[in-house]
């Protein structure tokens, strides 16, 4: 289908690393994401890093779809992002967004155990 | 050249619909060889959105009209729909919703006043007539 999005995920220990394989997370692909990462973290028991090197451009129904997967998350589970672009670091900043999450400059950082 | 450059497109007031009107403006902005602006493709992203959702809620198969043009003070983007007025007459201040609230949205008037540097809203025979414009855009 047209306007598909894709989730991919690598597991490591302790950790699922959710990979957005769009270049695109906006209105016509909010709710598909916000599905798919309900089904990726329902059952998760460690943390969750969602890789978003491959996304140019989010609007803010796709910040709301982020926001809504990380209310989705089980009790107590971290949802963290990692590898922004400049223009996705853009709205998260405007929006003051950038302060609800755990932000990684790079995946490697965020699979370092504890992820610090 | 004295010609003006300036590109119409028009939009069926879906999401996927306002994706591809929002690449094929950000195509024909690349082609007039302008720096980018990645201000233009929000803005207006969060508009186009505000008219599928709100003037055109009951109405998907309203149309949305986007001309683009470059203008001595940098680019203009009108855009035109024949949804329901703006509530009040007016664009909403947009108040940027509070973090801590784990907002899901409430965010599009804020970061459209954000993101232009000019905004001007009428209600005009039926029609709904936004502009904004974005300065710094040198040509």
């Amino acid at each position: 289908m047209e306007g598909k999005l894709e989730l991919t995920h690598t597991d490591y220990p302790g950790l699922r690393v959710i990979h957005v394989a769009a270049s695109r997370i906006d209105s016509a692909a909010a709710i598909q994401f916000k599905d798919q990462m309900r089904a990726l973290t329902d059952d998760l028991t460690y943390r969750a890093v969602l890789d978003l090197s491959a996304v140019s451009f989010i609007d803010s129904s796709g910040l709301g779809a982020i926001v809504a997967s990380l209310k989705q998350m089980p009790s107590g589970i971290r949802l963290d992002l990692a590898s922004l672009q400049e223009d996705v670091a853009r709205v998260l900043r405007l929006t003051r967004m950038d302060k609800v999450f755990i932000i990684h400059d790079a995946l490697d950082l965020a699979v370092a155990p504890n992820g610090h | 050249m004295a010609t003006r450059q300036s590109a119409r497109f028009t939009c069926e007031a879906t999401a996927l619909a306002v994706r591809h009107t929002l690449q094929e403006m950000t195509g024909r902005l690349a082609d007039w060889a302008i720096p980018s602006d990645p201000r233009v493709e929000l803005a207006v992203a969060e508009a186009m959105n505000n008219i599928v959702e709100h003037a055109y809620a009951d109405n998907p198969s309203g149309r949305i009209q986007l001309d683009v043009s470059l203008i001595p003070q940098g680019l203009s983007v009108a855009l035109s729909d024949r949804g329901l007025a703006m509530p009040d007459g007016a664009v909403p201040i947009g108040e940027m919703p509070a973090p801590e609230t784990l907002p899901e949205g409430g965010w599009g008037w804020s970061l459209i006043h954000a993101c232009c540097d000019g905004l001007h809203y009428e209600r005009t025979k039926g029609a709904n007539e936004l502009t904004m414009v974005f300065q710094q855009v040198e040509i």
